[in-house]
């Protein structure tokens, strides 16, 4: 494997997240931000561009380093074009995507992409490096004002984080009157147990290619409101997902197993 | 204690000082302003259990309106638990004690909670988020 692989790696396993900025060709950053200003929420996936985005042969072989397999699968959980037009508007509070489990191997991966510049007033991701090897709970997060050592990611167009789920995150409001897309997705160790719903045009979109066929093979195709609601936590009743219901990999995966139980 | 109540007790031993009295009337304006004081919550999260120890992160909760935005940009105005307690603020929450669970942390940082009474339209200058402005009625 190549130096700059295992160089961000060690990064990444440090502070919890790497941030390249140069990996997106300039031909496909200008695709997705027409697209990324006009597709809002999960259809951002049924365009091409995304497609592409996710299909990435650098990006997914520096995931398949990650995970220590060559049998990476997208993870489609957290699968959302978080658009937030010019003017002000709210941030959203500090919380992590996944419960850290020191004892089980790393499964999964969040990705945020942002399509545009992103400066200091346009609602930068905020992150705590090195906050992802611990077990937060929604009741400790959101009560979290400012942290010591937090980091904004004020990013050049076309940057792409990798990060742990675990990792303490937020949204910082927005003042600036320019539009802000971040591109939120996942990668998983690819598992036939744990299968996903995507939209026909979705799986269309992302089976154009070789990569991108190897990456939705446990993928199944239902209509947008049962991709929107049945293959996503929030409305999920059990007592263990509302509890941690911002814990979506390590414990997503074991609810997806109950998941496929109701179908 | 609250600024408006420290002001009142400045005055009232300038007062007697001076060979003056207090009134009736001073009482009822006095706890007419203790009746109206309302608890503040300052959240600190420490490096340790030990009211000396850094801070990490914080928050403040009341019933005030704020710039409040999502924008965590304000170090807490104090350095540990101890100054904040020298300024007035009780501790109302100790930090739990932390079993880790799968080889990991369970927590951010050691959790105060705090609280101090103020008068209405009073309290810290500033939340983490910007400037605390006095609630608009209505």
């Amino acid at each position: 494997m190549n130096e700059t692989f295992k160089t961000l790696k060690k990064e990444f396993m440090d502070t919890g997240y790497v941030a390249p900025e140069d990996w997106i060709e300039p031909e496909l950053v200008a695709r997705i931000q027409t697209d990324a200003f006009e597709y809002k929420g999960i259809s951002i996936f049924e365009r091409e561009s995304v497609g592409d985005l996710l299909s990435h042969p650098k990006v997914v072989d520096f995931v398949a380093f990650l995970l220590e397999t060559p049998d990476v699968a997208i993870s489609p959980f957290r699968f959302w074009n978080h658009l937030t037009p010019g003017g002000v508007s709210d941030g959203g509070g500090w919380h992590v995507d996944d419960t850290y489990m020191a004892d089980l191997p790393l499964t999964e991966v969040l990705c945020m992409y942002y399509p545009q510049d992103v400066t200091e007033d346009m609602g930068p991701t905020m992150l705590l490096p090195g906050s992802h090897r611990r077990l937060y709970t929604p009741p400790q997060t959101s009560k979290l004002g400012w942290i010591r050592g937090q980091k904004k990611l004020v990013v050049k167009a076309g940057t792409l984080a990798i990060t742990f789920p675990s990792i303490l995150h937020a949204k910082a409001a927005h003042f600036s009157e320019k539009p802000r897309s971040m591109v939120k997705y996942g990668y998983e160790a690819g598992d036939p147990a744990c299968g996903y719903y995507l939209t026909q045009a979705a799986l269309d979109n992302f089976r154009r290619t070789e990569q991108g066929r190897a990456l939705t093979r446990f993928a199944e195709v239902r209509d947008k409101q049962d991709v929107l609601w049945n293959s996503y936590w929030k409305y999920h009743e059990s007592y263990t997902f509302q509890d941690f219901k911002h814990q979506i990999g390590v414990v997503g995966r074991r609810l997806r197993k109950h998941l496929d139980h109701e179908v | 204690m609250e600024k408006a109540v420290d002001v009142w007790l400045e005055q009232a031993e300038a007062r007697i000082a001076e060979g003056g009295r207090i009134t009736e009337t001073d009482l009822r304006t006095l706890a007419d302003m203790l009746r109206g004081r309302q608890q503040h919550l300052l959240y600190v999260w420490a490096d340790s259990d030990h009211v000396e120890s850094g801070v990490i992160s914080w928050n403040y909760f009341g019933p005030f309106s704020s710039e409040y935005r999502f924008d965590p940009k304000n170090e807490c105005p104090y350095k540990n638990v101890k100054t904040a307690m020298a300024d007035g603020w009780r501790i109302v929450s100790f930090p739990a004690v932390e079993y880790p669970l799968h080889n990991a942390h369970t927590q951010l940082g050691h959790q105060f909670i705090l609280e101090r009474f103020f008068s209405p339209g009073e309290g810290l200058p500033i939340t983490p988020h910007g400037a605390r402005k006095p609630e608009v009625a209505g």
